[in-house]
């Protein structure tokens, strides 16, 4: 596809871009990507915001053991071994890293980023319901990162500026949701995995750039003839889907399935929603990263995201769910216990829960559960 | 067969008559036997203080409460449940708003550590049970929270009818209750907050995180109210506020007296039967109350007589270890020749203690996490080094549970920090202060013995 080539080449001179940026004055600004940081804000005041979302390696991983012990979520721990490592530009090259606080494994990125990186770092908290309450403390929080922003950047944020970078946004949500759900038909024009990369260029290409491609791929899939392979549809959902934590894709995709929906509190850009441009633009944009994000697995109560799984197997036709946390996830890997009763009484389909460590030794009994999932459901196991 | 292990729990011989009874029952559904209880009576003598009186008082409330616990159905309309981090104030207040005989309110992960766990050394059936039922093993979940759900699941101790829980320190009390929640249908109502001070910010904190914090307590003891069907009392919450300060500030002399001490004059396996009564909603105020006078008074005359536990001139530590189920680990580091001085968290601070504007009920709540450690990493940090200061230590030893979301990142950052501020050793322990079966005293003995070694010497130069 000629617009994944063009993708791909911006991708692969975005790093230099940015530090050419960089020199020129321009703040880039990185965050924690779990769903709760409008890049808005940050187009606002004039700087570019890149997600920190690298995982799935190893070296980062065992670097992390120097600076926290391992019980903590391994996406989490490599974050902090990127930073620490020194090897991966992107990490080094940030000027502030916005952590929007979840749970303790994501505020331990900050806290290690603050001690041993002598890192900038700003927090916000993320309530874990949503009442009105836990509304207007994520907006005072957003307020609170608006005004650290054009402190940093000695940009104030005007009203026109934040409208028009939302308006950007908006575009980009809007094209990946349209090009996602092409992955309701039966035979999808464009593989999980090709989706997942695509959704991972989204936290570090530029914008426009980005929008374009999308627009241009959206056009070549719809003209894409159909595959005429019927394969087991799945829907992988989990704690986070890292960029170059592909294993479970492919693995997948190798063993004769298709992943057809994803789910995933960070790594993954939510685009169902998008931001209206109506009334005050700081609740709008709360509104939208807040009160109308797909919560996570440590949100209460948990019924709104467990009805939304089902919803999406059932909507996307799948036959089977792959449940992919990380180690030490707790909150996922609770939840997972009680989704897997409600998912057979309500849907009778199978599900293979599955936990990484980023550990090259998971490949190989990894492949053979994940082949004799999708034998089971070839079999007839789901509906 | 358990008479004599009543009496060193402080039980009169006509108390254990008239409750004989119910302690049959309860230690039936326990399955508490004759090997047992031998092997509780000899743990109590091989670990604790226990001729002092006020140790034994402290026991006694616990195993009281033990035996309300299994047999709260029975004996209660309705139950509340809750347990560590969530504060006593809302917890006692809510308590006495309700009549004795209607309502039991209980933190059962809390009495059966202490208990099970300490006394028995048989908390392996509700750990595993927790472990088949939602919080499986491998994964570092919280032992406390797999113990009290073994429990429940396999019968020995009822499902409640409200549970209230924070989720503003760890992440998993919220997790775990939330399952409970979806898979047995308990109603559970939550004190939630974020713990997103930037770094620098410590002591201060915003004004928006205590209104929100406040207006989740408002919305706990609503729940509460509609659940439980009692209206909370103005007078409940100034008993509460009241009972729970004169205890905290007693504790705190108590403490202190012991840190200062030297020779240390009793374990700190002893404390830890107070320091958890801070969380733990008994209705026996006066008793525990009075427990602690008699404790005080006996430390004292210790001090007084120079009468101690650890060698005099011992090097002192810092432990971060606040151990409810093995008190084995604690005597190992006193054996190993180290006069503890001070556990977190058994020490405030004198900012923990400061006053803040804030005066209607629900907020004062709100400003509890904001205080103390959950403030921050960074406030974990800074009251470990405080600590340290503060009892002038010549090493800490960070005891860290390893399934603690909230305490494991702050290991390293406090380590360092302590040792580059104030120059003395820090000896990092991966350890679980609730399920002693993959850490065990023994195991950690070597390491232990080779860090006192090096204090001793450390210390012997100093004095040369």
């Amino acid at each position: 596809m000629e617009a994944m080539k063009r993708l791909s080449d911006h991708l692969a001179t975005r790093l230099t871009e940015l530090a050419r940026l960089q020199k020129s004055g321009t703040k880039v600004i990185g965050y924690a990507p779990g769903g709760y940081m409008p890049e808005e804000l940050v187009y606002a005041c004039g700087a570019v915001p890149v997600g920190l979302i690298r995982g799935g390696d190893p070296e980062p991983v065992a670097e992390s053991a120097a600076y926290v012990p391992r019980f903590i979520d391994t996406f989490c721990r490599a974050q902090i071994g990127y930073r620490m490592l020194g090897e991966d530009l992107l990490y080094q090259m940030i000027d502030l890293l916005v952590v929007p606080i979840t749970d303790h494994n994501i505020k331990t990125i900050a806290d290690c980023f603050n001690f041993f990186a002598k890192a900038n770092v700003f927090r916000f908290g993320i309530p874990h319901q949503k009442d009105e309450h836990a509304f207007e403390y994520y907006l005072a929080g957003l307020h609170a990162l608006k005004d650290k922003l054009e402190e940093f950047t000695g940009n104030k944020i005007e009203d026109k500026r934040l409208r028009e970078a939302i308006v950007t946004c908006n575009r980009m949500r809007e094209l990946l949701k349209e090009i996602s759900l092409l992955r309701l038909s039966q035979q999808p024009p464009l593989t999980g995995r090709e989706f997942v990369k695509l959704n991972h260029a989204s936290f570090i290409a530029d914008k426009r750039l980005f929008i374009d491609v999308l627009e241009s791929l959206l056009n070549e899939l719809k003209k894409k003839p159909a595959s005429s392979t019927k394969r087991p549809r799945i829907l992988l959902t989990g704690s986070t889907l890292a960029m170059g934590d592909y294993k479970v894709l492919e693995m997948t995709e190798e063993a004769g399935a298709s992943i057809v929906i994803e789910e995933f509190a960070e790594g993954m850009r939510h685009y169902e929603e998008n931001v209206h441009l109506d009334g005050d633009l700081m609740a709008a944009l709360a509104d939208r990263y807040f009160r109308r994000r797909m919560p996570p697995a440590w949100f209460r109560p948990a019924k709104e995201r467990l009805d939304y799984l089902i919803k999406l197997a059932w909507d996307f036709n799948v036959g089977g769910i792959i449940w992919y946390q990380l180690m030490y996830r707790s909150s996922y890997d609770i939840q997972a216990f009680y989704f897997e009763k409600r998912l057979t009484r309500e849907l009778n389909i199978p599900m293979l829960k599955i936990v990484s460590d980023y550990d090259v030794s998971e490949r190989g009994p990894l492949r053979t559960r994940i082949e004799t999932f999708v034998e089971i459901i070839k079999v007839g196991g789901g509906r | 067969m358990y008479t004599d292990l009543f009496k060193l729990c402080g039980f009169e011989p006509d108390e254990i008559e008239r409750e004989r009874r119910r302690i049959d029952k309860a230690f039936n559904i326990l399955g508490i036997n004759e090997e047992d209880i031998k092997r509780g009576e000899k743990r109590l003598k091989q670990y604790l203080d226990i001729e002092l009186l006020g140790v034994r008082r402290f026991l006694g409330i616990w195993m009281r409460e033990l035996v309300n616990l299994v047999l709260a159905r029975e004996e209660h309309d309705k139950i509340v449940y809750s347990d560590f981090p969530m504060e006593l104030r809302p917890l006692m207040s809510m308590m006495l708003s309700t009549d004795e005989k209607k309502a039991y309110f209980a933190t059962p992960g809390q009495i059966l550590n202490m208990t099970m766990g300490q006394i028995f050394d048989k908390l392996t059936p509700f750990l595993v049970a927790g472990e088949e039922n939602g919080l499986p093993p491998g994964a570092a979940h919280c032992a406390l929270y797999q113990t009290r759900l073994g429990a429940m699941v396999k019968g020995v101790i009822p499902f409640p009818d409200l549970s209230v829980i924070a989720s503003y320190h760890c992440d998993q009390p919220a997790e775990a209750e939330q399952l409970l929640h979806e898979v047995y249908g308990v109603p559970v109502a939550y004190l939630d907050s974020c713990p997103d001070p930037n770094w620098g910010d410590w002591p201060k904190f915003n004004d928006y995180r205590v209104r929100y914090c406040g207006s989740q307590a408002r919305k706990l003891f609503q729940t509460f109210e509609e659940v439980i069907g009692c209206k909370m009392t103005d007078e409940a919450k100034r008993t509460a506020n009241k009972a729970n300060a004169i205890f905290r500030l007693k504790f705190q002399q108590l403490v202190e007296l012991i840190g200062h001490a030297d020779p240390q004059p009793i374990s700190q396996t002893s404390l830890v039967h107070a320091f958890f009564l801070n969380s733990m909603p008994t209705r026996d105020i006066a008793g525990k109350q009075e427990a602690l006078e008699i404790l005080c008074g006996e430390v004292e005359e210790r001090v007084n007589q120079g009468k101690g536990v650890v060698e005099k001139g011992a090097p002192g530590v810092f432990v971060t270890a606040t151990i409810s189920v093995d008190p084995g680990i604690t005597r190992m580091i006193e054996q190993a020749g180290l006069a503890i001085r001070i556990q977190i968290p058994f020490w405030l601070s004198p900012w923990v203690m400061a006053r803040h504007p804030y005066r209607e009920w629900a907020d004062m709540i709100g400003v509890g996490p904001c205080l103390d450690i959950p403030h921050s990493c960074e406030a974990h940090v800074a009251i470990n080094l405080e600590n340290c200061k503060a009892f002038n230590v010549d090493g800490a030893i960070d005891f860290y549970p390893y399934s603690c979301r909230e305490w494991v990142p702050t290991v390293m950052i406090t380590k360092r920090t302590i040792e580059r501020e104030l120059g003395i050793p820090v000896l990092v322990l991966e350890g679980d202060c609730y399920d002693t079966r993959n850490y065990s005293a023994g195991q950690l003995r070597t390491r232990v013995e080779t860090f006192a070694e090096l204090l001793r010497a450390a210390k012997a130069a100093k004095t040369a």
